[in-house]
């Protein structure tokens, strides 16, 4: 059928990745689907093809089954193992869009996008909020917030108290990695220093919609550029003015002394490339989400984004997630 | 009258498609777009409410179109009424609440979240936007759109008041929720309104945003750049009787003036617009009021 040919040509993309993905892996699907200029979907309503990444365990698998029965036909769900298989499996998907034509029954009227079992009837309700920006008190929610959204670090959940959109508790989860392997793998960076710049950079321009900028970042991160090359596009965000602006305002909680607001981690990321300078540090999952409590949603996200916590390491230690505790909604 | 609608769609189109080409896609992605959300079925959530939804989403490009309805398209307006700019800010005011159902109708948190971002927008843009229309409304003398237009044959109200004139240009984007002002359909919240709505439903609210985008920057002609008349440097018309012309080149400069503006302004958060908006944009828009009331005070 001609409509669903020229619809497979450019799918949108869900990528899902476990918290210990391989970097090399994520990102060179991440330079392939920018080179088939295949757009990445925002949520599992904006997908056509779910791409899952290296060997997800049994808690992302979970997840992933959960938003697949929430994306709308026709769709594709496929898995790359290893950066090998990549391009065969991305045409494989375009291909299974193209034959994927009957409109699916999970779909009906029961379709949601949280995780809740099917046997809960009941809506979530609201409690009461003690503290709000204008001291009110508003609704609280209890919400997890991840691990399926754009420029989410790999396979974490916050699991978050909202009054509005106001975040007044957080708590860290990485999905299938046991608690805190202590301090020995800090300061890891499996790309390097600046290639870690250029993807944390990367992922908050994204956030901020500044769409050419977060493009030629991730060119950079995805290609060996000169020195020069570097330097000047760290000058280029520097001097952006705009772009500072709508950075402000936001404090990193628990970051290191020079870099305590979201405009110094980005002015530091950006500065230093290219200058042969150690990687940037990448505080624990645990850490970067106790960073998102009082901020706003929006704020919260690039604070989290910016401080690019290593999921690898596991969440610290927290208490286990319990499914039956309170619903939960995954994103 | 009848064509209004469709061809408020095709050059709404004709907008994505450059806007996309500025983006760095190919000119051709609005149309696949459109193609592969009517291919996508449409979905629901738990507990949802689709009639609220779906009412806000035909709202928006029903909005759009009655907009329009008002704006002299060259030399005269498809609906000539006395009161166009009021007519034009309620359909605008209409946008606000079809966003607003639009995030609340799905019952999901980021849904939700995007839904109320159209709040404090609307609250930091608002006045700025009706204090930047309402001035050239006070220099000509007239809410008609097409009595202010015409009172522009010696000297464009853009270059008479260039700060009323820049900060409609600003809330044409907010009114829009697009650009810089995307927050409410913002990706750090997956597509906020539009995060669980998939398929017909996507497309109207994305084609809804174009759509508004376009006929509140097709206001900008008959407010601030003359309406159908030609530039009053150039002599005489080298088109006579081709206002329609005029029309769509103002309209096509005003455009690409937006885009030029999307370019250079990241998503900003509504808490550092609302900064803005009321210690720089309201104190400007107030002075610029103020000066052309005084200098046409009989």
């Amino acid at each position: 059928m001609v409509l669903t040919s020229v619809v497979a040509r450019r799918p949108h993309v869900l990528t899902v990745a476990p918290a210990t993905v391989d970097a090399g892996l994520r990102t060179a699907v991440e330079a392939e689907l920018a080179r088939r200029r295949w757009p990445a979907a925002s949520s599992p309503a904006d997908t056509d093809v779910v791409l899952v990444l290296g060997t997800p365990g049994p808690r992302l698998a979970d997840v992933v089954r959960s938003v697949w029965a929430t994306v709308p036909a026709p769709r594709a769900l496929v898995g790359v193992p290893t950066e090998v298989a990549l391009r065969s499996v991305l045409d494989e998907a375009a291909a299974g869009l193209v034959a994927s034509r009957g409109r699916t029954s999970l779909l009906s009227a029961s379709d949601s996008n949280d995780v809740l079992p099917q046997e809960v009837g009941e809506p979530q309700m609201a409690d009461l909020a003690f503290y709000d920006h204008d001291g009110l008190a508003l609704d609280a929610l209890h919400v997890a917030v991840g691990p399926v959204l754009p420029h989410w670090p790999a396979g974490l959940v916050a699991h978050v108290t909202l009054a509005g959109d106001l975040i007044t508790d957080a708590r860290a989860e990485v999905l299938d990695v046991p608690a805190s392997v202590g301090p020995g793998s800090r300061g890891r960076s499996p790309l390097g220093p600046d290639r870690t710049r250029l993807d944390i950079l990367t992922r908050v321009l994204g956030l901020l919609g500044a769409d050419h900028l977060a493009a030629r970042a991730r060119q950079l991160r995805d290609r060996d550029p000169e020195p020069g090359e570097l330097t000047t596009f760290g000058r280029r965000l520097r001097r952006n003015r705009p772009l500072r602006w709508a950075l402000r305002d936001v404090p990193l909680v628990g970051g290191p002394v020079e870099e305590r607001t979201l405009e110094e981690r980005v002015a530091n990321l950006a500065g230093a490339l290219g200058g042969s300078l150690p990687p940037p540090v990448r505080p624990t999952a645990e850490k970067a989400v106790q960073a998102m409590v009082g901020l706003e949603l929006g704020a919260a996200r690039l604070a989290l984004a910016a401080m690019d916590p290593d999921t690898a390491l596991g969440a610290g230690p927290v208490t286990a997630f319990t499914p039956a505790e309170v619903a939960h909604q995954h994103h | 009258m009848v064509l209004l609608a469709p061809a408020l769609v095709v050059v709404a189109g004709l907008a994505a498609a450059a806007g996309a080409a500025t983006a760095g896609e190919g000119p051709t992605a609005p149309v696949v777009e459109t193609l592969r959300l009517l291919t996508k079925q449409r979905r629901r959530t738990l507990s949802d409410d689709p009639a609220l939804a779906r009412i806000g989403l035909t709202a928006l490009p029903v909005a759009a179109v009655l907009a329009l309805a008002v704006v002299p398209l060259g030399d005269r307006a498809p609906v000539d009424l006395g009161v166009g700019v009021v007519w034009f800010n309620a359909m605008e005011v209409v946008a606000w609440f079809a966003v607003w159902v639009v995030g609340w109708g799905p019952n999901a948190a980021t849904s939700l979240a995007g839904g109320y971002r159209v709040l404090p927008l609307g609250l930091a843009y608002e006045l700025p936007h009706m204090l930047a229309i309402i001035t050239p409304a006070i220099a000509a003398g007239s809410l008609s759109p097409g009595v202010i237009a015409a009172a522009q044959h010696d000297l464009w109200y853009a270059v008479w008041m260039p700060a009323a004139f820049l900060l409609y240009l600003l809330s044409v984007a907010a009114m829009a929720f697009w650009g810089p002002f995307a927050a409410p359909l913002g990706r750090d919240l997956a597509g906020g309104a539009a995060a669980e709505h998939a398929g017909l439903d996507r497309l109207l609210l994305l084609a809804g945003r174009w759509m508004l985008l376009t006929a509140a920057a097709a206001m900008a002609v008959p407010l601030f750049l003359g309406g159908g008349a030609p530039p009053p440097i150039t002599g005489p018309d080298p088109f006579p009787g081709l206002p329609v012309l005029w029309f769509a080149v103002k309209l096509v400069v005003v455009l690409g003036l937006l885009l030029a503006l999307r370019r250079a302004v990241p998503m900003l958060r509504m808490a550092r617009f609302a900064t803005l908006a009321w210690t720089v944009l309201i104190p400007l828009a107030v002075a610029q009021a103020l000066v052309v009331t005084v200098v046409v005070l009989p």
